[in-house]
């Protein structure tokens, strides 16, 4: 692997370089990098690459220059291949689903989400032509006074249909100070959906400003300015998630949930109990307080463990938000460097920031850490140190992933499925499902479910399935839910009878129920 | 800090209007024209009426098209060709629909109802095409007389839906599927692929479309088999036509059968188009009462449209005195036995229902033959229909028993009004319609499911699933027919404010010419068809329903129904099934393709049919049971019905 040449990090440089704000004079900064502790004091990191690789020294300023990035995103993901091959490009069985037959690829021209402040000033949209999307802006916002003024109502949304009866849809959003649209002709996602993304972009401002921070900007003038007020990384990230939710939506948005490793759970407990005991270890020694939450994931943001208080849960949408600050700075965070930002959860305290250290540990897993504690970072970097060193002792650090490998023969008119268990809002799918996929799931939760997001009833079982009257080869799939599980199955294309799917179908859910504690986090570690 | 006190007022205030909405479903009415060629971008105010008896000023109005127009063309910036738009906000809902180029007609309505939008959007599309059908295309006709004819057909059409609490509710589901389908009678060789051409089919086509006087002169025949009770959807409906290039005929037929369901009964008022409902005095009274501050405007005075003079509807009632065969004095009108009445009871129905039906087995309802004094539409309506090209055309109507029969005639036809053109007429009629009685053939069959199918092409569908209907348990006698102009006058004469006196309820202005040499058959759908329809109803899923009940299978089946149109952007897969199965007992299946949709509805609780054990059913449908399964056989193939 030679991809990247040999270059080195300032390390005074490197701060600057990945955010545009100094977290001193703005609480909103995030991403500010430490090096790491080990590592700090050298002038030069070296980075612990692929054992397979040459080993890379890396030199000179990362984050700004944008074509070093892209060199590191692909060197990233070609280690992330190396490192979960399994996940990545899992082969399935001979037959096909035939999604890509029925349903197109998305170009992401179909979605458009704007972003702007209730004196109807821009803050963000993709739309290319940023002066037509201020007239675009200026219509959304008469309409939305208009009912608001008038009617004393709000606007919910709005769809249009052509002849052949495809729809463009337009779902608002009315936030304390900020207004937001979705424009979506995509036709498989319902108003319900479109309002939780509207919900997570505008999570995703508030975790960087807050909405106390908000509403004293906006209270002092209505009129504020605030696109220049969010950081180039604010505004990046933004963009990212907009992108992500036009163009290929995560399988977690969608199913409103988390994603967890499966492990074996001696593998799990043993990681729990190294984080309890370090806490403990940190609570003797007085540093009571400092450390509200741990988690565990792996690289590709799939939960391993969780430390927390016994009485607060983290909301998903929270931790969603998190992942994916994580994930778009996982390309510095495997140059060994520490990611310690403010955060404001929106669902767990709106008005006040939270501090998030983040690091990879030697055995490729990341751990965050939360603390409510501004100048916190020594302790918690201290107590990550003590657990990256602790776990590479006590566990076997290497191949945390127990995954279903039997699955295709177990189940063989099964091609794809994804699992969720209600309770704990965690979902299992034994591979990343394509985009078309995922559209097809849409559908199959569509079918039992109002625009609203009104299930019809509290169990239900939908078949779908889609045919060229001229042509062979079909597309099927079956959505299962009940109070406590929801399954989405994409059958393959073979001719099967209805009661077998069925069968398979119990069966995947009896097998999924004995698997359980290997597949899902119950509770965690509290304290 | 908010004080308690005024929190409190605010919720209740918010409540009390919530309650008050939510019998007046349809909220407002807006019509208006925006040209393409319009150099200040305003648009034109054809109609604006708002139905809450709020106060708007103009400003208010133009303000409120403005914004409509407005949002419009700001979708259009994202997508091309947008032909119907569903607006959804907290406290109402609101259709947009373009109705001609330029012409853009909308309705907002009560946000509790607003998943039932489809059916509104029908309902809209319906009431446009009725206009049209009966004044032309608006964009041939003058602004100023534009808005006096739309006051006339929208605001009455609207007031009417209004008065019906729940009315889109109680709406089956058939109503939501497209604004040109219209319902037909299902035969029991049709369905086995038997597709002859009936004896009394031909006998029609031979005496009247093609005999040598009618020739190119009477362009087409419609049949219609409309009961009064609607416990058997498989005999209501269309039954034939003979012109395969008569393009208006789901216009005409949502007509019909929306004046009979409307009204519970097709009556020449209704065909007039002067009969409406109101609420009678009682249930003002009552509403003014509940409301405790009795509104004037509320009340609707039976003075607010006499449109013919009291001199003129003197000699009217003495005449249809006369027509009817009873005395012309006044005095008796009020006796006079009712030829129909819906509202009235039971018994007084059964009653008089053996005389009724040996007076009334046929008649015109719409011909020349009705007195010259009464409004024109009652000797012929003047309809615009489209077979080859749009034009107008006159249609008369004739009934005889169940029977309605639409015959349209070419405008320049002149024998049209004299009598014996029209004696012949009604009897190849009622030859033909006799023949058609002698062995009408519905499917009777026991189907424990409940169904529709849908042809695209063809316009028409066929279902079981129950309809709705005005009058049929009326047991509050909320509302009363009335017809514009004489019944005012009616009360006028006789100081009488009983319900009964109305003209509708009172006579049919029929004109019956007896043909003493023909009896009248027995037919066989008597009572064999009423034994058969308590079995139906025993098994079919809609039948066992409360009306609570009803009203919430309605809404979920336009949830599982709506969402099918997610899906159309994928052309490849052009044949779509799905079927949803829920643990309250409710089973859907649902097929679509180019050429038609098949609706399934069925409890699975009481299923009584043997799985299919002996062969793996790779078909989704085979799931729904062996009932099922052989119907699905019998009828896949042939097309339509």
């Amino acid at each position: 692997m030679e991809k990247s040449a040999s270059f080195q990090i300032n390390p005074q440089n490197s701060a600057r370089a990945t955010t545009s704000v100094d977290l001193t004079n703005h609480l909103s900064a995030r991403g500010l990098f430490h090096s790491d502790a080990d590592a700090g004091t050298s002038a030069s990191i070296k980075t612990k690459s692929n054992p397979e690789s040459a080993t890379a020294t890396i030199s000179g300023s990362v984050g700004a220059d944008a074509d070093l990035n892209i060199d590191l995103q692909s060197l990233i993901t070609s280690e992330l291949n190396s490192i979960y091959p399994a996940t990545v490009n899992q082969s399935t069985s001979n037959k096909s689903a035939n999604t890509s037959r029925f349903i197109g690829e998305r170009t992401g021209k179909d979605k458009h989400f704007f972003i702007f402040t209730s004196a109807g000033k821009l803050v963000f949209s993709q739309w290319e032509n940023e002066s037509h999307a201020m007239g675009l802006t200026g219509i959304i916002h008469t309409v939305m006074n208009y009912f608001n003024i008038n009617d004393n109502t709000s606007m919910k949304q709005f769809s249009m249909y052509d002849g052949d009866g495809i729809m463009t849809r337009f779902v608002f959003a009315d936030k304390n100070h900020i207004k937001l649209m979705v424009q979506c002709s995509n036709n498989y996602e319902s108003t319900a959906q479109l309002q939780q993304q509207l919900d997570l972009v505008y999570s995703y401002i508030i975790s960087s400003v807050s909405q106390r921070n908000l509403n004293k900007l906006m209270m002092k003038r209505s009129n504020f300015d605030l696109q220049h007020y969010l950081t180039d990384l604010d505004q990046q990230l933004l963009q990212s998630l907009c992108d992500s939710l036009a163009t290929q939506q995560k399988l977690t948005w969608f199913a409103n949930s988390l994603e967890c490793l499966p492990m074996t759970p001696k593998k799990r407990n043993a990681i729990n109990t190294v984080l309890s005991s370090q806490y403990l270890d940190f609570n003797i020694s007085n540093r009571n307080g400092q450390i509200l939450y741990t988690l565990v994931t792996s690289l590709d943001m799939r939960l391993i463990s969780i430390l927390r208080p016994s009485n607060h849960t983290l909301h998903t949408i929270d931790l969603q938000i998190l992942f994916e600050l994580v994930q778009l700075q996982l390309t510095d965070l495997l140059l060994d460097k520490v990611l310690w930002f403010p955060i404001c959860f929106p669902k767990f305290n709106d008005n006040g920031f939270l501090y998030a250290l983040i690091k990879v540990l030697p055995n490729r897993t990341i751990i965050m850490v939360i603390s409510s504690q501004k100048n916190a970072f020594e302790t918690l970097n201290e107590f990550v140190g003590r657990i990256g060193d602790k776990l590479m002792e006590d566990v076997n650090s290497n191949n945390l992933e127990f995954p279903l490998l039997d699955w295709h023969k177990m189940f063989p008119c099964i091609n794809h499925f994804v699992y969720k268990m209600k309770r704990t809002v965690q979902i299992y799918t034994p591979f990343q499902p394509t985009n078309e996929m995922l559209q097809y799931y849409n559908h199959l939760k569509n079918l039992c479910e109002d625009d609203q997001g009104r299930t019809l009833n509290k169990s239900s079982i939908a078949m779908l399935k889609w045919k060229n009257d001229t042509s062979p080869g079909q597309l099927s799939g079956l959505y299962w839910t009940t109070e406590k599980f929801e399954l989405y199955i994409l059958l393959n294309d073979i001719n099967i009878s209805n009661q077998s799917i069925l069968r398979s179908a119990k069966r995947l859910i009896q097998h999924m129920r004995e698997v359980e504690s290997y597949l899902f986090i119950s509770r965690g570690v509290t304290f | 800090m908010i004080p308690v006190r005024a929190l409190g007022f605010g919720v209740s205030d918010l409540e009390e209007r919530r309650f008050a909405d939510a019998s007046m479903s349809v909220q407002f009415i807006v019509l208006f024209r925006d040209d393409d060629d319009n150099k200040d971008d305003s648009c034109k105010s054809l109609l604006y009426h708002d139905l809450t008896q709020h106060v708007l000023s103009t400003n208010d109005k133009e303000q409120k098209i403005g914004i409509i127009k407005g949002m419009w063309r700001f979708s259009n910036e994202f997508s091309r060709n947008g032909k119907y738009c569903h607006f959804e906000l907290e406290s109402y809902s609101m259709i947009v629909l373009e109705v001609e180029p330029s012409y853009y007609c909308a309705i907002g309505f009560d946000s509790a109802y607003s998943s039932q939008w489809p059916k509104y959007l029908v309902q809209l599309s319906h009431c446009y095409q009725y206009f049209v059908m009966q004044q032309g295309k608006m964009r041939h006709i003058k602004d100023k007389t534009l808005s006096g004819l739309l006051n006339e057909h929208f605001i009455p059409y609207w007031d009417e839906v209004n008065l019906i609490p729940d009315y889109f509710l109680m709406q089956d589901i058939n109503t939501a599927i497209d604004d040109r389908m219209f319902p037909c009678c299902q035969f029991s060789d049709a369905l086995d692929g038997v597709s002859e051409v009936k004896e009394w089919q031909n006998y029609l086509k031979n005496n009247i479309i093609l005999s040598q006087e009618n020739y190119s002169n009477v362009k087409d025949v419609c049949i219609y088999h409309l009961p009064k009770n609607n416990n058997n959807t498989k005999e209501y409906g269309f039954v034939t036509n003979f012109d395969p290039q008569f393009r208006s005929l789901p216009v005409l037929s949502n007509w019909l059968v929306g004046i009979d369901s409307m009204y519970g009964t097709v009556s020449s008022h209704g065909l007039a188009g002067t009969m409406s409902l109101a609420e009678t005095e009682r249930q003002i009274e009552l509403e003014a009462e509940e409301a405790q501050h009795a509104q004037p405007t509320n009340m609707k005075t039976v003075w607010d449209n006499v449109t013919l003079p009291i001199s003129f509807t003197m000699d009217a009632l003495k005449d249809i005195g006369q027509l009817t065969g009873v005395s012309n004095s006044l005095s008796l009108f009020t006796n006079m036995k009712p030829t129909w009445n819906p509202w009235s009871s039971s018994t007084e129905n059964s009653a008089n229902s053996t005389k009724n039906d040996e007076k009334d087995e046929y008649s015109w309802l719409i011909s020349p033959l009705n007195p010259s004094f009464l409004p024109k539409v009652y000797q012929m309506r003047n309809f615009y229909l489209q077979f080859d090209t749009w034009s107008q055309y006159n249609v008369l109507f004739w009934k005889f028993k169940e029977v309605i029969a639409a015959v349209i005639i070419e405008p320049e036809f002149k024998r049209i009004s004299e009598e014996s053109f029209l004696m012949k007429l009604q009897e190849d009629l009622w030859n033909g319609i006799s023949l058609f009685y002698e062995n009408p053939g519905f499917e009777k069959r026991h189907c424990s499911f409940d169904y529709t199918i849908l042809y695209k092409e063809e316009s028409k569908y066929y279902s079981s699933i129950p309809f709705w209907k005005n009058g049929l348990d009326e047991s509050d006698n909320a509302l009363k027919l009335v017809i514009k102009g004489l019944d005012e006058t009616l009360h006028f004469l006789t100081n009488n404010a009983n319900r009964k006196s109305s003209i509708a309820t009172v006579t049919e202005v029929g004109h019956d010419m007896s043909l003493t040499d023909h009896t009248v058959p027995t037919g066989p759908s008597g009572k064999e068809g009423d034994a058969d329809q308590s079995t139906k109803n025993g098994t079919s899923i809609f039948g066992k329903l409360s009306e609570s009940q009803l009203l919430e299978l309605n809404k979920k089946l336009l949830i599982i129904l709506g969402n099918r149109t997610l899906t159309t952007s994928y052309k490849d897969a052009n044949s779509k099934e799905r079927m949803i199965k829920l643990n309250n007992g409710l089973m859907v299946y649902l097929f679509e393709n180019n050429t038609k949709l098949v609706l399934i509805v069925k409890n699975w609780f009481i299923d009584s049919q043997p799985k299919i054990r002996s062969k793996r059913s790779i078909n989704m449908i085979e799931s729904l049971g062996k009932d099922v399964t052989s119907w699905w056989n019998r009828i896949k193939d042939h097309e339509p019905m």
